[in-house]
């Protein structure tokens, strides 16, 4: 059996711990709400960590899927931890548990060296993604810093113009 | 070897909900999260109490030396004067029905977040003084006192809270958190806690009759200038009367219409309309301000603003007040004002509109219409010509505003006006719409940029909802018929489903208006191009039709 | 959590020892008569405690389409316009617990995740209402039920309940059905405050004595039936002594019966400074027995304050220079008001 089909068998698993890890680092209440509401209305949360788990999980074991595809199932994931409490490397920290659980339920099965390279790009790959989730996370910050602006700037945005048609003139207007 | 935290050594350092009972568990002021203080010279103007600088993120909130008896003072007033405080407070049996439906709880996970636990923050306080098992065995009941850390965990709570009475529709016995919000509010306030982005509206809407403090002169020019644009889009330019006396009809609008974009598109829509009817009415600088940012701070100062709409429609001598769309002016309108303020000036009369002749029954005390029954009636009985056509490139769907949705039950007139005037109209999920509609998570006075993270997180279940529509039927617009939806579900949209443009009702109405005389329409009225539109027959448009 | 139970044990224990010592007629007589007294004195207070205070404003929670224009159709339970609305209103909410019916989820859509598979769990918390109408009701059927005790000769609908009650006619006595609900959708919502972590959170003292208390009544209620089959002509003879103000001996009744009814006491005691007053403070509630006709009637709030606003008087004074600038209509002109 090569890597891969270990990967596929033990999706449920190691989807199962790292969603745990990740419930885990979460607040205490967090982690009934996640698991017991499915509804994705009801829970938006536990949703959210669901689908970009499963992407995330099969772009990490090398299934034909495209960066594309991968980034949207990860964005709204993305997008919740960057308006979280807590530090950037908090909030990306979480894809970095799913290495010692990969670690534990696939590196055993790791017999040849050719296994073991292909583990490594695998991990490699989890650092790809982790990247393009970093990406996410700061263009997910830049909308925030960029609606603060807007929403000052639209609250004024009438009045702007009248002062400048009435009372600034082409000064400001220029 | 360098010693770096482990993965799991940097998320640990979130700290986990702690193992202690909540009711020792602090809220911690991190920035984000807390709106900023209101400034003593607006307290002071205000004659609120206890006015002093203080700031959220400081150990010393500089209380007076008495807040604790003004504070349990205040509450047992309160309790004299509202029996559903008393029952709030006696009938919770905890049994967690509203937990999952406050949408600060469902993007917060702060477990005080959850209704239960947020009326539980006074209910803790209420036993102390109240109950006689509270007053025997204390702590052991969930009895507590009061001290200056739980004085901030109210504040801190209180503002978590937009008031949008979701939880309220689901509980059993009816228990309502915005009344209890609002009671902690009006607590703080008390001993001079209040924040700057409701006080300082209150202030303006106090002096000058908007929201931004605009004098009067500078408010006509403005909306003078939405007329101009109004004209560039359609030709016509709308007459836009002002403090006109013995007009048939006073209109009042949020003034966040009249500034913010896009709210001004809306107002646009308001004009055009009127014009278009020929409608006797006058617009009001004194009472301009439709929405009530008293009703965030307490009752009285609700009362206090709202008392200039029938004393502007006493004056003017007009027959009945036509309300723009709004949420919690709608709150304050169908269930506080004919109580606060009534009955109506002797010269009004029950509402009855003047191009259909429809009675509007349902306002024959307060005599106030809201302008989506209004437009709605006019449809149904054909007064309008309508192309929705010219909204073809958008497909819509509708946010249910809180306070029109659970405080007065305003669901299909509006929805009845969108589908005359757009083709494509699609609901988002069912239990996300309606009276179960997820607030825009920044209500009732949260709508301020400092705690965009907070509003984002509280957002999320709107904005899960709209990015399914999105995705699934490719929905691209959001109509609301609220001012503050219209400042705040564009970062919302923009965040969790981007690519939604977010506008108000009217705005489509008059969009999809087809007005005696008008040039032949190539643009809606954000003066963007509208597609479909032949070049040819566009280059032709400065002739007129 | 352990704390309450350990009370309500306590409690049992007393009584047993009690009326095993001989103290049979303070725990069957006096208890009771003390209980009754506390709990209907008690609640009326709480009642009036409640009606004391105004309802100031008209606050319904608007469960659908308002009453307005006639090619529109209002929801009259939900958004109810009138007495008749709000009747029915109170009535679904009362009797069949209708916004805790409401408390479901709309069905689940994995399909807008691709990736989230088949055999998701449907959670709806219409186990809470299903679990809740249950307890209630049988709780009120028992009660009934109990009428045999109090009346002689029983009711003719007394027989016919238990002969319902009774209707799968398993085992001697037989078994009645709502007994045994009750003590199931009482360990329901146990379990629901012991084993989620959510309502563990916000779960109190005063939430689990009642539990453990009303299960403690029903536990030896099933078992003075079915178990330590007590001598019921005697139990019979000996509560309608108590209800008819003419106590009889209490001799040759099984301990047991004195923990039942210690208990039931207890929770007459307990009812009127708990949250059980939920029973008639659902009636109270304004967001709920109000109708939403606020904009066409008036409603009265008795301590609103006198008006105090900016007036347009004083408006104009402070901009009239302005106002007149951009010709806007004024009361005084700017040349008049300044004489």
């Amino acid at each position: 059996m090569n890597l891969l089909e270990y990967f596929r068998n033990d999706k449920e698993d190691i989807l199962r711990l790292w969603t745990g890890a990740v419930y885990a680092a979460s607040p205490f209440e967090t982690k009934g709400l996640l698991r017991t509401v499915t509804d994705p209305f009801g829970n938006p949360g536990a949703d959210m960590i669901r689908e970009a788990a499963g992407a995330l999980y099969d772009a990490v074991a090398g299934e034909e899927t495209t960066a594309a595809d991968v980034k949207s199932a990860m964005e709204r994931f993305v997008k919740l931890r960057a308006v979280q409490q807590g530090t950037p490397s908090q909030a990306l920290g979480v894809f970095y548990l799913l290495k010692p659980v990969m670690r534990e339920r696939l590196l055993p099965h790791c017999s040849t060296p050719d296994d073991v390279n292909d583990y490594l790009t695998a991990e490699s790959r989890l650092d790809s993604l982790a990247l393009l989730a970093f990406d996410m996370y700061m263009a997910a910050r830049e909308t925030l810093a960029e609606s603060r602006v807007k929403e000052i700037r639209n609250q004024h945005a009438q009045i702007t113009r009248w002062a400048r048609a009435f009372r600034g003139g082409s000064f400001i207007a220029g | 070897m360098a010693k770096l935290p482990t993965p799991q050594e940097l998320i640990a350092t979130r700290p986990p909900f702690p193992k202690a009972h909540w009711l020792d568990v602090k809220p911690e002021f991190a920035p984000g999260c807390f709106c900023y203080p209101a400034k003593k010279e607006t307290m002071e103007l205000l004659h609120m109490p206890n006015p002093h600088e203080w700031d959220p993120a400081a150990d010393d909130w500089g209380l007076p030396e008495n807040w604790e008896q003004v504070l349990c003072d205040a509450f047992a007033e309160r309790l004299e004067k509202h029996r559903s405080l008393k029952l709030f407070m006696d009938i919770c049996v905890r049994c967690g029905a509203c937990a999952d439906k406050c949408h600060f709880f469902l993007g917060t996970n702060d477990p005080k977040n959850m209704p239960v636990l947020r009326a539980e923050l006074l209910r803790s306080l209420y036993r102390r003084d109240h109950t006689m098992l509270g007053k025997i065995l204390g702590k052991a009941v969930g009895a507590r006192s009061w001290d200056k850390s739980v004085v901030k965990e109210l504040f801190y709570y209180a503002y978590q809270c937009t008031e949008c009475r979701r939880c309220s529709l689901f509980c059993p016995y009816g228990i309502d958190t915005a009344e209890i919000t609002m009671i902690v509010r009006e607590l703080l306030h008390e001993v001079g806690l209040g924040t700057h982005w409701i006080m300082d509206p209150v202030k303006n809407c106090s002096f000058t009759g908007n929201h931004l403090g605009i004098q009067p002169h500078s408010f006509v020019e403005i909306v003078e200038m939405l007329a101009d644009d109004c004209e560039t889009v359609t030709g016509i330019r709308p007459k836009t009367p002002f403090n006109k006396k013995n007009a048939e009809i006073l209109f009042i609008t949020p003034s966040g219409d009249v500034f913010a974009d896009p709210g001004i598109y809306t107002f646009m829509g308001y004009l055009l309309l009127f014009h278009e009817l020929d409608l006797d009415y006058t617009l009001s600088t004194y009472a301009s301000e439709g929405g009530n940012f008293g009703s965030f701070t307490s009752f009285n100062m609700a009362k206090k603003l709202n008392a200039k709409m029938y004393a502007e429609a006493e004056r003017l001598n007009v027959k009945w007040i036509l309300g723009g769309e709004c949420g919690h002016m709608w709150r304050v309108i169908n269930q506080y004002m004919d109580t606060y303020n009534g009955p109506a000036p002797a010269n009004m009369i029950p509402p009855v509109s003047p191009v259909t002749g429809t009675p509007f029954a349902n306002a024959a005390s307060t005599k106030m219409v809201h302008i989506a029954e209004f437009t709605a009636d006019l449809i149904y009985h054909n007064k309008l010509k309508l192309d929705p056509g010219r909204n073809d490139h958008i497909i819509t769907t509708f946010h249910d505003s809180c306070n029109p949705s659970r405080g007065m039950g305003l669901l299909d007139e509006p929805r009845y006006v969108l589908k005359a005037v757009c083709n494509n109209f699609v609901e988002m999920p069912e239990n996300t719409i309606r009276e179960q509609t997820f607030c825009c998570g920044a209500g009732s006075g949260l709508n301020t940029e400092e705690i965009m993270e907070l509003r984002m997180r509280a957002g999320m279940p709107r904005g899960n909802a709209l990015r399914h529509v999105q995705q699934q039927f490719g929905v691209n617009h959001m109509a609301c018929i609220c001012a503050i939806d219209r400042a705040t579900l564009p970062p919302l949209a923009n965040y969790w489903a981007p690519g939604v443009t977010v506008s108000g009702l009217h705005e489509l109405v008059a969009n999809a208006l087809v007005m005696t005389g008008e040039q032949k329409r190539t643009m809606d009225l954000r003066q963007e191009d509208l597609p479909g539109v032949d070049e040819d027959e566009a280059d032709g448009r400065e002739g007129g039709e | 959590m352990f704390l309450s139970l350990l009370l309500v044990l306590l409690i049992g224990a007393v009584a047993w020892a009690g009326s095993a010592a001989g103290f049979a007629p303070l725990f069957g007589v006096a208890l009771p008569y003390l209980a009754a007294a506390v709990f209907i004195v008690g609640t009326v207070w709480r009642m009036v405690y409640w009606a004391k205070s105004p309802v100031p404003f008209r606050i319904p929670t608007t469960g659908g389409q308002e009453q307005s224009l006639d090619f529109i159709r209002q929801a009259k339970i939900d958004c109810p316009d009138t007495q008749m609305g709000v009747f029915a209103r109170m009535f679904l909410e009362v009797f069949l617990f209708r916004s805790l019916f409401r408390n479901t989820q709309a069905d689940v859509r994995t399909s807008l995740t691709a990736n989230n598979g088949p055999g998701t769990v449907y959670y709806s918390s219409k186990w809470l209402w299903c679990f809740a109408l249950l307890f209630h009701y049988c709780f009120l059927l028992v009660f009934l039920r109990h009428f045999r005790f109090f009346v002689e000769p029983a009711p003719l609908w007394v027989t016919w309940l238990e002969t319902l009650d009774g209707v799968m006619q398993i085992g001697a006595p037989r078994f009645f059905m709502t007994g045994g609900i009750l003590l199931v959708a009482l360990l329901f919502l146990l379990a629901r405050r012991v084993f989620n972590g959510r309502l563990r959170c916000i779960s109190l003292v005063n939430d689990y004595f009642p539990l453990w208390l009303l299960l403690g009544i029903v536990c030896t209620g099933i078992c003075l039936r079915y178990f330590d089959k007590t001598e019921i002509a005697m139990v019979k003879v000996f509560i309608m002594g108590v209800t008819h103000f003419s106590p009889v001996s209490a001799e040759g009744i099984a301990p047991l019966f004195f923990v039942h009814v210690t208990l039931v006491s207890a929770l007459l005691l307990y009812f009127p400074f708990s949250k059980l007053t939920h029973m008639a403070g659902v009636f109270f509630s304004p967001t709920r027995n109000t109708a939403n006709d606020s904009r066409r009637a008036r409603h009265i709030n008795p301590w609103n304050p006198p008006k105090q606003y900016f007036t347009y008087a004083e408006y104009e004074d402070a901009y009239r220079d302005a106002m007149a600038e951009v010709g806007l209509p004024l009361e005084k002109e700017p040349d008049k008001a300044a004489e």
